[in-house]
């Protein structure tokens, strides 16, 4: 909403501006900017120039040479080459040296001819963005004054930005009354100049939704003289305001809109058929509108018809068919009250929003109608002549908004303020607002002006005065509470523990998008429905992602093409599962994410640059396990899941349950994604690092470990977690640990064997162990593994 | 030559070879040389014996004397030997104590969650707990308890991403309110971060962001103590005591609603290009909890009064850290990330 500030001494005096935009601002009605009404700012030398005469220029056709009055003796010649230049026409001469928003004028000889000067366009003079012809000036312009001064440029216009429950603040006349306000006065409305009928000239309205229209004000208009231009004063004004002048009768609408708030329309009477029914419009109905665009309604959409069809979409836009014209002989003007909820959302849906639905969304004056036709009838009789008909006024009483008085007690301002305020404060400020405010023993009964949509209980009360009084003005306080008990065991592992631990092992954290792109999804985790959005902002970020990967490794495939080698990145996240029942049960859950590729090592002068695989990225995971301090917990299946490459993939689970899955990305979807390099990646259900085994003392053992060494060869086929749960199984409680220490193929090798080396230490509590009892223990394993599988001793 | 003088001779000469003796090696040669089984001064002990009796007190004190003498000088020099041979082994494995360390790297905790982190633990002195609430909500939680309802103008300021009719991305984390109010009695003092998304990508926007909710309700709770938490927090979280207004707005789940903007951190108020020359920058919405809301959530409106403020996490790790642009965020370069 932009408000020129000179309009608004209409009301009130705005007093001190910088001050003004401030206060503004702190009530509610944010100032976004200030700005001067024009871009020109050259007092001097951009003046009113009248055309004398015109010739054509001996050398172009499309050229005329002008003689231009600008209230000097010697007059100037001028090149133009516009096509409206013309004898006797009032516009904006640049002398030679103007300075004009986007060029310098310089004397120039056009095709042989001198131009002593520019006649400019709107575009010219920083008062358009586009424009055909040079700018227009009423006749009775003060030929010779400065263009600035004329249309006073240099006047500030704010532009406010408002809240949506402010819908009374969308005129001058609502500004006004919040800055009188601010000034502690009450704005007081202009008064009217009813207009006499000339004519008889009525149309029958029928008012048949009257809940959506409680109330209809219309008037025939004759004679009117459509070719006059419309005032320039009417035309800055409507400028100021964001708006382009049209014809005089739209210009006058919008006028009275920006000036008191009442959105207005405007139809060729002749082409009425009938009379005007307010009506809910038909299925199917279809009604094509002023801006050509035809529309299909709704049983629910509010229209204004004649006796045959649909000719405007209330409160929206009018419709084509009935639109006025330079030909049109008889208007017949619309000032009504559409009901908030008849309006809300319907442009929206049509993909539209008007000037006039943005108001009566919003909640117009319901007191207004009439007004506003007194006010469009008289401004455009007497700019353009011709007779109005008596006012018509339909109304339904019982469907207007009714504004029930309110009380509002002092006590129900400290209750949520926290601070009190002077009463004769209190009073006042609703008064300068425009309520009817009386006093009673319990506090004040007061009653809502007819333009507030926004006000219903004593907390909407609470707040008017609030915010008049300043946020600011109240003390702050910070209360000391009673102590906040609440469970933190210590067992709990917050996410933030481990991320710090991905820190330490050397992953930065990425936080990608919960929507991907289907087809990247379906080639990492093919099988199941993702949850789908209607309205996605691009197809590649159209499905919830079920899974980090996407984005991770997207992430990844991004850093490569920036020549990052080695990448480590984690992201803890919620994925997303299409439900049983559909979209109303979608389940989350918080996954932890790894992937990486590149070295083990940083490049570096003490290590070898090893690249990673997948014992890498296991042990990471394990390491970070550890914060549960149960980390033996954690096994590893081989698993078949697609998008890792066969052979390289494992499921992670504690206690047979799964909880995620690792392994190398598949070389055909690391191809597909952009990926140059082996990857590994990791994902698991971040519910399971979040609590912890407590520490648990056993004894500190005192006589000596023994340690013996075993080397074993098997099958290819057996893995390492098969022959170590079989040795502790044999060995027994003496046997503290087993760490496998070398993995070695070949040489005098079988083909399809291996052989694993394993250290064993032997501990007991009671004594030291004896040669012989180890021996026996040692021998006693071989012989159980024997038993089981095909393996033979290595020495 | 007498006994005596031989003796001595013997002692001079073996002094000579001590020192000459260059390594260990040599100087174990020399004692050998002296001192071994056939050594020179072993040779003149045996030759004790055969001495008239008279002359083998004498000599064989003479002889001792030398013996421990060489002893003891070929003891030094093996001392000293050693400490040459120990200053040539450290010499030879002495290193350049500035060739860097030996080691992996170390990753980074990603700035939101950083700034995130920072803001539980302030809200956490002031008793607020941490809580969470779903992403993908309903139209009830998500607007409807809200005092949002179908239609409203306000929904226009939520550019919503829908799953179907009903079921959406939450476009703000103020659905948690409701929902915790309905599982809890007052008093309540939480907080609830998280992701929230709009459709809308833009320079400015990004079609997913974060949020982080506050909400208090107790008997007495005014807009004092909102106005009193807010300020603590923002001197806190920029460690600087910058103004702070609260301006009038309007949220439809709060009554009376402000906006919060603080004094420019950048330009100190002057005016500059990150406050748009208004020497003001935004940084939260927050108010009183419509009593509307207060019903949804099944608390008596008549009895207990709330308070309750959203603020955008990228916001303030911006505003913290200088970051110029909001998509750094969600790229996930790693030349960004490094430097938190």
């Amino acid at each position: 909403m932009r408000a020129c500030v000179s309009w608004l001494k209409q009301w009130v005096d705005p007093g001190n501006i910088e001050k003004l935009v401030e206060q503004l601002t702190l009530a509610g009605l944010e100032v976004a900017r200030v700005e001067p009404a024009g871009g020109l700012s050259d007092h001097a030398n951009v003046v009113i120039g009248r055309i004398i005469s015109c010739a054509r220029h001996p050398d172009a056709e499309r050229l005329q040479v002008c003689e231009v009055d600008i209230g000097r003796e010697d007059r100037l010649s001028i090149v133009c080459g516009a096509p409206n230049a013309r004898k006797g026409l009032v516009t904006a001469c640049a002398r030679v040296g103007a300075t004009l928003p986007n060029m310098q004028v310089e004397a120039a000889s056009i095709r042989g001819c001198e131009s002593q000067g520019m006649l400019c366009s709107a575009m010219e003079l920083g008062l358009d963005t586009s424009s055909e012809g040079i700018v227009e000036f009423d006749h009775d312009a003060p030929v010779g004054q400065s263009v600035v001064e004329y249309l006073k440029l240099s006047e500030p216009v704010m532009e406010l930005e408002l809240t949506p429950n402010r819908g009374d603040c969308l005129s001058m006349l609502g500004i006004a009354r919040e800055v009188a306000e601010i000034h502690g006065l009450t704005a007081q409305p202009s008064p009217v100049n009813p207009v006499v009928a000339g004519i008889e000239d009525i149309l029958s309205v029928d008012l048949v939704a009257t809940r959506e229209c409680p109330r209809y004000v219309g008037r025939v208009l004759k004679g009117v003289n459509y070719s006059r231009k419309t005032p320039d004063w009417i035309v800055e004004r409507l400028r100021r305001s964001g708006m382009r002048s049209i014809n005089l009768v739209v210009d006058v609408t919008n006028y009275v809109m920006h000036e008191i708030g009442q959105p207005m329309h405007a139809f060729d009477m002749n082409k009425i058929r009938g009379g005007v029914r307010i009506r809910m419009a038909t299925r199917d109905e279809k009604l094509r509108l002023l801006d050509g665009k035809e529309v299909r309604l709704g049983s629910d959409y509010l229209v204004i018809a004649d006796h045959e069809r649909a000719i405007a979409l209330a409160g929206i836009m009018g419709g084509a068919d009935t639109a006025i014209t330079d030909e049109s002989e008889t208007i017949f003007l619309e000032s009504a009250f559409f009901s908030p909820d008849a309006i809300r959302g319907k442009a929206r849906k049509l993909g539209m929003q008007t000037d006039a639905s943005y108001r009566f969304e919003r909640g117009v004056d319901t007191d207004i109608q009439i007004k506003a036709m007194e006010m469009a009838s008289d401004l455009i009789i007497s700019i353009a002549g011709g007779s109005a008909g008596p006012l018509m006024d339909v109304v339904s009483e019982e469907d207007l908004p009714r504004h029930d008085p309110i009380m509002l007690k002092p006590s129900d301002l400290e209750r949520v303020l926290g601070d009190s305020i002077n009463p004769s404060t209190t009073e006042s400020i609703l008064r300068n607002l425009g309520f009817v405010v009386e006093q009673t023993p319990e506090g004040w009964c007061t009653t809502t002006p007819s333009w507030r949509f926004d006000i219903q209980t004593s907390y909407d009360l609470v707040e008017e005065v609030g915010r008049c009084f300043g946020f600011n003005a109240i003390q702050p306080r910070v209360r000391t509470f009673l102590p906040n008990i609440h469970d933190r065991e210590e067992a709990s592992i917050s996410v933030h523990d481990v991320k710090l631990r991905m820190m330490a092992l050397g992953y930065h954290e990425a936080v990608t998008y919960s929507f991907v792109d289907p087809v990247v999804q379906d080639r990492l985790m093919p099988g199941g429905a993702a949850i789908r959005l209607k309205n996605p902002i691009a197809e590649n970020m159209s499905v919830m992602r079920k899974s980090l990967w996407p984005g991770l490794l997207e992430a990844v495939s991004n850093n490569l093409n920036r020549q990052e080698k080695r990448v480590r990145l984690f992201e803890v996240g919620t994925v997303f599962e299409a439900g049983q029942k559909g979209d109303e049960d979608c389940r989350e859950k918080r996954v932890l994410s790894m992937v990486v590729c590149g070295s083990v090592n940083p490049r570096q002068w003490a290590a070898e640059e090893t690249p990673v695989d997948f014992f890498d990225l296991k042990g990471d995971l394990i390491n970070a396990f550890t914060l549960t301090r149960d980390a033996s917990s954690l096994t590893f299946k081989s698993s078949d899941h697609p998008v890792f490459q066969p052979g390289q993939g494992a499921e992670i689970l504690i206690e047979g349950q799964s909880i995620g899955f690792i392994g190398k990305l598949h070389p055909a979807r690391a191809k597909q994604l952009g990926i140059d390099a082996d990857l590994f990646m990791l994902e698991v259900d971040m519910q399971h690092f979040l609590h912890a085994k407590l520490p648990q003392f056993i004894d500190v053992p005192r006589f000596p470990p023994v340690h013996r060494d075993l080397a074993l060869v098997v099958d290819e086929k057996v893995e390492v977690t098969f022959i170590e749960d079989k040795i502790r199984l044999s060995a027994g409680s003496l046997l503290k640990s087993v760490i496998l220490f070398d993995v070695f193929r070949g040489r005098n090798l079988d083909r399809n064997t291996k052989s694993m080396a394993f250290g064993l230490t032997f501990q007991s509590n009671l004594g030291n162990l004896t040669a012989h009892e180890i021996d026996d223990l040692v021998e006693n394993i071989i012989q159980d593994l024997k038993t089981r599988i095909n393996v033979e001793l290595r020495e | 030559m007498s006994a005596e003088e031989s003796v001595q001779s013997i002692e001079n000469s073996a002094t000579e070879v001590i020192e000459h003796a260059d390594s260990l090696s040599d100087l174990e040669a020399v004692k050998v040389q002296y001192l071994g089984k056939n050594g020179i001064v072993t040779e003149q002990l045996k030759r004790i014996s055969s001495l008239p009796a008279e002359e083998r007190k004498s000599f064989g004190q003479a002889v001792n004397r030398i013996k421990t003498q060489i002893a003891e000088q070929i003891q030094a020099r093996h001392e000293c030997l050693e400490q040459v041979a120990l200053n040539q082994q450290f010499l030879d494995q002495s290193i350049d104590v500035t060739l860097p360390g030996r080691s992996g790297t170390i990753g980074s905790i990603h700035p939101i969650s950083r700034t995130l982190r920072r803001m539980e633990q302030i809200f956490d002195q002031l008793g607020f707990n941490t809580v969470e609430g779903p992403e993908i909500e309903n139209d009830y939680y998500n607007f409807e308890a809200l005092n949002i309802p179908a239609n409203h103008p306000a929904r226009a300021m939520h550019d919503t991403f829908y799953i179907s009719d009903h079921v959406l991305l939450r476009t703000h984390t103020s659905p948690v309110q409701v929902r915790f109010m309905k599982e809890h009695e007052p008093p309540i003092r939480i907080i609830a971060p998280g992701k929230v998304f709009r459709c809308d990508s833009d320079v400015t926007h990004t079609p997913m962001f974060h949020q982080l909710e506050g909400l208090s309700v107790d008997e007495g709770v005014t807009f004092a103590d909102l106005k009193g938490v807010i300020i603590h927090f923002i001197h806190e979280f920029f460690e600087a005591e910058p103004k702070v207004r609260f301006r009038s707005s309007y949220f439809p789940f709060t009554e009376p609603s402000a906006e919060v903007d603080m004094g420019c951190v950048f330009c100190g108020g002057k005016g500059c290009r990150i406050c748009r020359y208004t020497g003001w920058i935004e940084v939260l919405g927050c108010g009183m909890v419509h009593p509307e809301v207060l019903k949804h959530g099944k608390v008596d409106p008549d009895k207990y009064t709330g308070y309750a403020f959203g603020l955008g996490i990228e916001r303030f790790t911006m505003l913290r850290y200088g970051v110029s642009d909001l998509r750094y965020f969600f790229n996930s370069e790693l030349s960004f990330l490094r430097q938190f």
